[in-house]
């Protein structure tokens, strides 16, 4: 088959399809391809390892004209956990349980458990979650005081039904009413880490009445 | 030359040429001469040829020739034909037949418009435009009657630009019924009409109007040579005409503006704009256009200035979201998930768990869908229109939904779209925008908002480089221009007290208060 193209405006065209073509349609993602990590938390593994939970967000039982009266709150979320050198590791590691590319661009809470951030410091955990791309430094940043951040990730929630969204909401509005709680980004742990003279205040979370009721 | 002789060129084989008609008339004979007409017209039913004796003692053949329909009746019955039957003529025994003609153009026919037709092409044009002609015996000369009539639409308030202030009058078919519409607004010797026809086989009567000393004469010879170089069959709509007066036919953007508005085609008259009104479509075309006349109308004027500057930003971004409305979904969804708040791209996911397209997809079978409603709903008589309206309402809003063909967010977002679409006060540059929508989506889905944002340019750079009769399209953006009439900008609509409304086309330099063109005053 022989085309020919008559004149350079053809060829140009051909060139920008082509181009186009090539590239393909990098960074899509589907919506129904990933899951939403609202909350990230990390833990003390096994040895000098670390665990990472990621509570995502279930979006089938989520919307409202799909929540009947009988389903359960925790429902809402499933938090998938791994265990690795590191935490980009570990991260990685939880593609082999669930089905879907984690998206880390909504994630709304960064939590700590005591036992890590005791034995290891919070320093060196910080480090992967500032040079990703998705993860928002905005992120909120709270502490799982005596007992696992995966505990309080799989803790369900009434009022708010992303237990993630409960936690960034409550420290906000404790802030302001209470005065007791700050609500400190991972940012400002951050900057308050590395300048000098400057030392980060983040909130704790404890679990109270055996799972009953909400965390406090 | 007899008529006969002249039938032996074949005057059908030149239906576009008409050289033949352009010869003069000479033969003196009635019956050869309405012959000729009658053979020409191919004794066409409508034809009507009325015989008659005049002048003394009724000696003198004359022929009275109309076309039925297109005339005024009452005037045939009431001016011509009563003159004829109770006319006395004078007693002059050396009364010829140019001199009865004379007698009857001068003393019996009540009629203003009579004139003297000299060749056969002004006698087709005169009969067919709705004149009635009459032809004596012994004479060439024919005169046209002005009776024309017949069944036309009255001046009504306008389909297209409605408004809630301002004049309730439209523009109509007839050509002399529009120009005496924008005259009466206008009273100004100034106001200017110059006629042609174009159209070699349709000979449409095609009016040109302008402001003579506000108008840019460069701009106005431009149109001339434009309008006078048009080879076509016939002009059956404006749109003929803007097609091929345009500067640039490689756009999807209008470059000439229509209207259906009297008060709209004044107001451009005083900025120094041209009108063309074709016989026969009530949408008038003004140029040179700019990209801003499109987001304004008449009625910004007509309310208060405060509100008119909330209007018009809001049609500008209305234009904005039906050009890119299903595109920025399409790029949020699949690329810029960060960038929806949580709560709603969480809210957008569990929705689109059921549905098995990839966003794109899904955009663009509702997309399609809706086109398809929007033009059976344009074409169906008005009894069956509900019928497609609950149709699309059920099969689109709901069933669709709950199938799980496509999401309630993009049902939500295709028919902001659509809205936008119709909100967008003139269509012409709506229906631009309804194409690029197509282009975006297509390139939202390849490159996210990367995409959005080429297109944008490159649509902002087509824009940038067109022209209308000269005058840059996007002026007076760029190149930037500072109008005397301080209103040229989507934005402001300035106090009418402020503006002082002296109208000059953007592009002249501005003289002061030379709407008296002292030149042709009378001394």
């Amino acid at each position: 088959m022989k085309i020919r193209f008559q004149n350079k405006c053809g060829k140009v065209l051909v060139s920008i399809l082509l181009l186009a073509l090539v590239t393909g349609c990098w960074d899509n993602r589907e919506l129904t391809d990933i899951a939403f990590v609202v909350a990230l938390g990390i833990d003390q593994g096994t040895k000098e390892r670390v665990k990472v939970s990621v509570q995502v967000v279930n979006p089938g039982m989520t919307s409202s004209s799909q929540t009947s009266p009988g389903s359960s709150p925790s429902s809402q979320v499933s938090v998938y956990s791994a265990e690795g050198k590191n935490v980009f590791e570990a991260n990685r590691k939880i593609s082999q349980r669930i089905s879907r590319n984690l998206h880390y661009g909504h994630a709304l809470v960064l939590m700590i458990g005591e036992e890590i951030a005791r034995k290891q410091g919070i320093f060196r955990l910080l480090d992967g979650s500032e040079r990703d791309n998705e993860f928002r430094p905005s992120a909120v940043m709270a502490l799982a005081k005596g007992t696992t951040a995966e505990e309080i990730l799989k803790t369900p929630t009434l009022l708010d039904k992303l237990p993630a969204v409960k936690i960034k909401k409550l420290l906000k509005t404790t802030e302001s009413s209470w005065g007791e709680n700050v609500d400190v980004r991972v940012n400002e742990v951050i900057r308050g880490l590395v300048a000098s003279g400057k030392q980060p205040i983040i909130s704790g979370f404890n679990i109270s009445h055996e799972k009953k009721a909400d965390v406090s | 030359m007899t008529a006969s002789s002249t039938n032996n060129l074949d005057p059908f084989a030149d239906v576009r040429g008409w050289t033949i008609q352009r010869q003069p008339i000479t033969t003196t004979d009635l019956a050869a001469n309405v012959q000729f007409i009658r053979d020409r017209l191919g004794s066409s039913s409508d034809f009507v040829i009325r015989e008659l004796s005049t002048g003394i003692w009724n000696k003198l053949k004359v022929s009275l020739i109309y076309i039925d329909g297109m005339v005024n009746d009452t005037t045939i019955h009431d001016f011509i034909m009563e003159s004829f039957m109770t006319s006395q003529f004078p007693q002059h025994k050396d009364f010829q037949s140019e001199q009865i003609i004379q007698y009857i153009t001068d003393k019996m026919i009540p009629i203003a418009g009579i004139s003297k037709v000299d060749n056969w092409y002004n006698l087709f044009h005169s009969l067919l435009s709705g004149n009635t002609l009459l032809l004596a015996d012994g004479t060439s000369i024919i005169l046209s009657l002005s009776t024309i009539g017949g069944e036309r639409r009255s001046v009504d308030e306008p389909a297209t630009d409605v408004s809630i202030r301002g004049p309730r009058e439209g523009f109509v078919e007839t050509l002399r019924s529009n120009t005496a519409l924008i005259r009466r607004r206008i009273k100004n010797p100034n106001v200017w009409l110059e006629t042609l026809l174009i159209g070699q086989v349709s000979h449409t009567d095609v009016a040109i109007m302008y402001i003579k000393g506000i108008v840019d004469e460069a701009v106005l010879q431009e149109l001339k040579r434009r309008l006078n170089r048009i080879q076509i069959d016939g002009i059956l709509e404006s749109g003929y005409l803007e097609k091929s007066i345009e500067d640039q036919s490689l756009t999807n953007f209008p470059t000439v503006f229509t209207t259906e508005r009297p008060d709209t085609v004044a107001a451009n008259l005083l900025e120094g704009k041209i009108v063309i009104i074709v016989d026969g479509t009530p949408f008038v075309l003004i140029v040179p256009a700019v990209f801003n006349q499109f987001f304004q109308i008449s009625e910004d004027y007509y309310h208060r200035y405060d509100i008119s500057i909330a209007l018009r930003i809001l049609r500008v971004v209305i234009f904005i979201i039906s050009m890119i409305g299903p595109s920025f979904y399409i790029a949020a969804t699949t690329f810029h998930q960060e960038m929806i708040p949580t709560q709603l791209i969480i809210s957008i996911a569990s929705q689109r768990e059921a549905v098995p397209f990839p966003a794109f997809i899904e955009a663009v079978i509702m997309e399609i869908i809706f086109e398809i409603l929007r033009e059976a709903g344009v074409r169906l008589p008005k009894a069956i229109g509900p019928t497609v309206s609950i149709v699309g309402a059920l099969v689109i809003g709901q069933a669709a939904v709950q199938a799980g063909l496509v999401s309630p967010a993009m049902v939500i977002v295709v028919a902001i779209t659509a809205i936008c679409s119709f909100a967008t006060p003139t269509f012409s540059i709506a229906i631009s925008a309804r194409i690029l929508r197509f282009l975006l989506m297509v390139c939202a889905a390849m490159f996210g908002f990367y995409g959005i944002i080429l297109v944008v340019i490159m649509i902002t750079e087509h824009l940038c480089s067109l022209r209308s009769f000269g005058i840059p399209y996007m002026s007076p953006y760029t190149p930037s221009m500072q109008s005397p009439s301080k209103d040229k900008s989507i934005w402001f609509r300035i106090p009418i007290w402020l503006s002082h409304f002296k109208p000059k086309l953007m592009k002249r330099p501005s003289t002061e208060g030379d709407l008296q063109h002292e030149d042709s005053l009378p001394k």
